[in-house]
C-alpha cells in the first residue's frame, strides 16, 4: 500500500495520474506493485541515454541494442532488489557500463586493451567516413570524433566509462562516481587519464603522419 | 594567482565548461602560454569538445525504441507464464483435494503397507543365504576344496533374529558371509586355472 500511497501523490485533482510526472522511485515502486505502464515510462525516460552510452562504449549498434534490452530486462527482474536511497539513474548507468563492456570483451576476446594503435583507429575512422559518404576526410572535427569513437573501446574499462559518461552524456562527476561506485575525485582522475591517453595516441599519430608526409615529399623531389 | 601543471590539467574541464571565475581562467591561460604540455592538453580538450558537439549521436530510426519495448514486453511475458503455470497447478490441486481425499488416503495407506513389508524383510532376513547359494552353485571339486579350508557345517542360521552387532546371530551371519566370499574366490581361482593355456 506504501507504493500506491506514493503513487497517488502524482494524481491530479481530476484523479488522472500522469505517469511521466512521477519520480524514478515512484515509478519503480508502482512497477513492483504490478503496473507495467510504470516500466514503460522508465524505459521511455532512459532508453535513449542507455542506447547512446552503450553505443559510445562499444561502437556497435548491435551491441548497443542488445545492451539496451539486457539493461531493461535486468531492471524488470531486479526491480524489487534495487536498494532504496540509490538513485535509479546510477543503477541504470552502472548496469549499462557493465553489460556493454561485457559484450565488448566477449566480442573481441583476443584483442588486448593495450593493443590500441592510433593508426588502426584512423583506418577505422577513414573507412567509416568513406562508408557514410558524407565527408571526404577534410572535416577535421568529424574525423577526430570518429577516431575517438574507434579508440574508446580500447581504453581501460572504467576510464572509457568515465570518458563517455562525462564527455558524451554530460554527467557530473558526482553522478559518474555513483554510477561507477567510486569517489568524485576518482571519477575526475579516470576522466583525466582517459583524456591523457587519447591525447597521447593522437600526438603519436600526428607525429607519424608528419614523418610519413616528409618522406613522401623527399621521395617526390 | 598562479597554477602548476597538475592544477591546470585538472581544471581544464571546468575551464571549457565556463565554470571558472575570471582570475582562475586568466591563471590557466597564463600557465598554458608558458607550458607546452599544458597548452597541448588544453588545445586537445577544446578540439575534443568541439568534435563531440559537432555531431550528436544520430537517433535510431523512428519507432526503434518502441519496437525494442515490444520485444521487452514479449520477453517479460515469456518469463511470467512459468510462475503462472505453477500457480494454476497449485490452485487446481487445492480445488480437487476434497474430492480426491479418500483416494489419496487409500493409496497412501497401501504404500505404507508395502514399505513396511520391505522393511520387515530386510530386518528379519535369514542370515547365511549367500553362503548357501554359493555352495549350491559350486562344483563338487570346489566344494571339497572349500570344505578343506572352511568348516563344512555352517552355523544354523536363526530363522528370525534382529541383526544386533555382537549378538550370536549377527556374528554367525558375518562368519557365513566371509565363508561365502572365500568360496567364491576359490571358484574363480579354479576357473582361471582350468581356462589358462598350458
Amino acid at each position: 500500500m506504501r507504493c500506491l500511497g506514493q503513487f497517488s501523490q502524482a494524481r491530479r485533482p481530476g484523479g488522472v495520474t500522469i505517469v511521466s510526472e512521477l519520480s524514478d522511485q515512484q515509478l519503480l515502486e508502482s512497477f513492483c506493485a504490478g503496473e507495467r505502464e510504470s516500466f514503460d515510462a522508465l524505459y521511455r525516460r532512459y532508453a535513449a541515454r542507455v542506447h547512446a552510452t552503450a553505443y559510445r562504449l562499444t561502437s556497435s549498434h548491435e551491441d548497443a541494442e542488445d545492451t539496451l534490452q539486457d539493461v531493461f530486462i535486468a531492471l524488470s527482474e531486479k526491480a524489487r532488489t534495487i536498494r532504496h536511497g540509490v538513485a535509479l539513474s546510477s543503477w541504470i548507468y552502472r548496469t549499462t557500463v557493465n553489460r556493454a563492456t561485457d559484450r565488448l570483451r566477449r566480442r573481441r576476446p583476443s584483442v588486448s586493451l593495450d593493443d590500441a594503435t592510433p593508426q588502426a583507429a584512423r583506418i577505422v575512422a577513414m573507412e567509416s567516413l568513406k562508408r557514410e559518404g558524407e565527408r571526404d576526410g577534410s572535416d577535421e572535427r568529424e574525423l577526430m570524433l570518429v577516431q575517438i569513437e574507434a579508440m574508446i573501446p580500447r581504453l581501460p574499462r572504467r576510464q572509457s566509462a568515465a570518458f563517455v559518461l562525462r564527455g558524451f552524456q554530460g554527467l557530473s562527476h558526482r553522478e559518474i562516481a555513483a554510477a561507477l561506485n567510486c569517489s568524485e575525485s576518482g571519477s575526475k582522475s579516470l576522466f583525466s587519464l582517459a583524456c591523457q591517453k587519447l591525447r597521447e595516441w593522437f600526438a603519436e599519430q600526428e607525429a607519424q603522419e608528419a614523418g610519413h608526409s616528409t618522406r613522401s615529399e623527399a621521395g617526390l623531389s | 594567482m598562479s597554477f602548476h601543471c597538475g592544477q591546470v590539467q585538472a581544471a581544464i574541464p571546468q575551464f571549457i565548461d565556463g565554470q571558472m571565475d575570471e582570475s582562475s581562467r586568466a591563471a590557466v591561460l597564463n600557465h598554458a602560454a608558458r607550458c607546452a604540455e599544458c597548452s597541448a592538453a588544453l588545445d586537445f580538450q577544446i578540439r575534443l569538445r568541439g568534435a563531440i558537439e559537432s555531431r550528436p549521436l544520430s537517433a535510431p530510426s523512428e519507432g526503434y525504441f518502441e519496437s525494442v519495448l515490444d520485444r521487452l514486453h514479449a520477453r517479460m511475458d515469456e518469463a511470467r507464464p512459468a510462475r503462472r503455470a505453477w500457480e494454476r497447478w497449485r490452485e487446481a490441486a487445492l480445488a480437487l483435494w476434497p474430492k480426491m481425499q479418500w483416494a489419496v488416503s487409500v493409496a497412501g495407506a497401501g504404500m505404507l503397507m508395502i514399505a513396511a513389508g520391505f522393511g520387515a524383510k530386510m530386518i528379519f532376513q535369514a542370515p547365511g543365504g549367500q553362503a548357501q547359494e554359493a555352495r549350491a552353485l559350486a562344483t563338487p571339486m570346489q566344494a571339497s576344496l572349500a570344505d578343506s579350508i572352511v568348516p563344512t557345517a555352517l552355523p544354523t542360521p536363526p530363522v528370525f533374529g534382529l541383526r544386533v552387532p555382537g549378538s550370536p546371530s549377527y556374528e554367525a551371519e558375518r562368519a557365513a558371509t566371509r565363508d561365502a566370499a572365500r568360496l567364491r574366490k576359490i571358484s574363480r581361482t579354479q576357473v582361471r586355472l582350468h581356462v589358462s593355456p598350458r
